[in-house]
């Protein structure tokens, strides 16, 4: 498959840290409701370190690579420094591919990133 | 295990058509009856006169009714925009279907701009069309009626015979576009009242870029491509003769072995099905026996279709989706949205088209491939 890096395809086809957290602390979910895609993690901190993270996840191959890779990344990870990981990020870890397939993997970054903001206002304000 | 089970899209070709077209590349690779001193000019043209009535015997029609063109995409643009243009002065009003080729489809968008109405019958959930609806929507400014024979996507055989019988008592011009069921299930144009029939060589194990339009006899058509003489005066362009000899031998093979073709593929068909419907979440789309032998359109739950697309193909298994969440075009398959299956199945739905070459051992090993694909991929969704 040519149009995909291997690690794209490894995630895919491997993803890592499936799973649901029950009372989870940082739940962020994205859906796309035209294609039918949904994408939920689960955080559970350790003060500001991500300890555990999981994810479920209904979408296109590039949703599953890009939930499968963000887990990788932001396990152990500062919750102030993963709340960055930008879709840059996501480009330089899955490789190339064609932007419309890319659309399908933002949809990862962003419920990670809904979870994150939710929770850091939550913190914030309470 | 490289497993092809996309040929409602394209077939591979059959080994005696490669072997009877190939010396028209090597040797005998004059333009027919460019001269009536090559005796090489001759013997081309006499072979191609030969695909020709081949190709008319697999429809029954006589070979004088047969003109080669490029495809199946060419034969439909012809046949609409062909018989708009014999009606250019009054204009008039085209009857189809929703569920047509893009060819047909666009054809029909381009001669609207052009001042033609069209109407559109409706399909109902398995993308079946009515014949007395065909009857209601016929007015004294209908110029022609156009429904496809079957459906690439989901696969149901329209009832061509009912409506060519109601176009013959009103005579109207009645064309079918046949690409997906020539040489795969039998058509007899005389049984069936049609006048215009569409087909394409690659659909059927011939080769790509030839194809055919017929053209019953005594009907009026404008040429749609202007030049040479060739095709009797009605399609300029010189001959693709490999093409159209590799499309004879195509459609020979087609004709005789159809039945033998038909029986194979439907057990296929239908173990494939058996073990689907093991499956919870699996829906097959298109009428449940009025359907192309080698075609299955499923839309699956819990499961997108271009994940399974990917995942079958990283096994070596191609298939097709109706409608792909990553593609340019951002609407859904409009003969999804036709037959009205639910909206959020649309980017849902695959397509397995078997064919000719495709064995049990494949078949078994696309099943093993795909159990695991929906099982693996459920188990990961919210």
């Amino acid at each position: 498959m040519s149009a995909f890096s291997e690690t794209f395809l490894d995630h895919f086809l491997k993803p890592r840290n499936v799973g649901e957290l029950s009372n989870a602390d940082i739940v962020g979910t994205a859906e796309e409701l035209e294609k039918g895609g949904k994408i939920i993690f689960y955080i559970n901190l350790e003060g500001n370190k991500i300890k555990e993270i999981k994810y479920k996840v209904l979408g296109c191959p590039a949703a599953i690579s890009a939930a499968s890779i963000i887990s990788e990344k932001s396990l152990n990870l500062n919750i102030l420094e993963a709340k960055d990981f930008s879709v840059e990020n996501l480009k330089e870890w899955l490789g190339e591919m064609p932007d419309s397939i890319f659309e399908c993997a933002k949809l990862a970054l962003q419920a990670f990133h809904n979870g994150i903001t939710e929770f850091l206002e939550r913190r914030r304000d309470g | 295990m490289y497993v092809y089970l996309n040929n409602a899209a394209t077939t591979r070709v059959d080994g005696r058509v490669l072997y009877r077209f190939s010396k028209f590349f090597r040797n005998l690779y004059e333009n027919p009856m460019t001269s009536v001193y090559s005796p090489g000019a001759k013997e081309v043209e006499a072979e191609m006169e030969k695909a020709r009535k081949e190709v008319s015997d697999l429809i029954n029609a006589s070979r004088k009714e047969i003109y080669f063109t490029s495809g199946g995409t060419e034969s439909d643009n012809w046949a609409i925009k062909g018989i708009a243009l014999n009606h250019w002065e009054e204009k008039g009003e085209i009857i189809s279907t929703p569920i047509e080729h893009s060819a047909v489809l666009s054809s029909l968008k381009t001669v609207r701009e052009w001042g033609f109405s069209v109407k559109f019958l409706h399909v109902d959930k398995f993308g079946m069309v009515d014949p007395d609806e065909v009857r209601k929507l016929i007015t004294n400014k209908t110029i022609l009626i156009s429904v496809m024979h079957a459906n690439n996507e989901i696969g149901t055989i329209e009832p061509i015979k009912e409506i060519g019988e109601i176009a013959r008592e009103k005579e109207i011009i009645f064309h079918t576009d046949a690409v997906q069921t020539a040489a795969h299930i039998p058509i007899d144009v005389e049984e069936m009242n049609v006048d215009l029939l569409s087909m394409s060589a690659h659909k059927f194990y011939g080769p790509k870029g030839v194809g055919a339009l017929y053209i019953r006899e005594g009907v009026k058509i404008t040429p749609f491509m202007d030049g040479g003489h060739q095709e009797r005066g009605f399609r300029a362009g010189t001959h693709n003769v490999p093409g159209i000899i590799g499309m004879g031998e195509a459609a020979k093979i087609g004709l005789s072995e159809m039945d033998k073709e038909m029986k194979e593929i439907l057990e296929l068909k239908n173990y494939i099905l058996e073990r689907f419907e093991k499956i919870e979440g699996i829906y097959v789309n298109g009428h449940p026996e009025k359907r192309l032998p080698g075609n299955i359109n499923i839309s699956i739950e819990g499961v997108k279709a271009e994940t399974m697309l990917l995942y079958l193909g990283l096994n070596g298994i191609i298939v097709s989706a109706g409608s792909a969440c990553s593609a340019k075009e951002k609407t859904p398959s409009h003969v999804l949205k036709a037959i009205e299956i639910p909206e959020d199945l649309y980017y849902n739905t695959i397509r397995i088209s078997l064919g000719k070459f495709n064995t049990f051992e494949e078949i078994e090993y696309f099943l093993e491939v795909f159990e695991t694909g929906i099982k693996e991929y459920r188990r990961i969704k919210p």
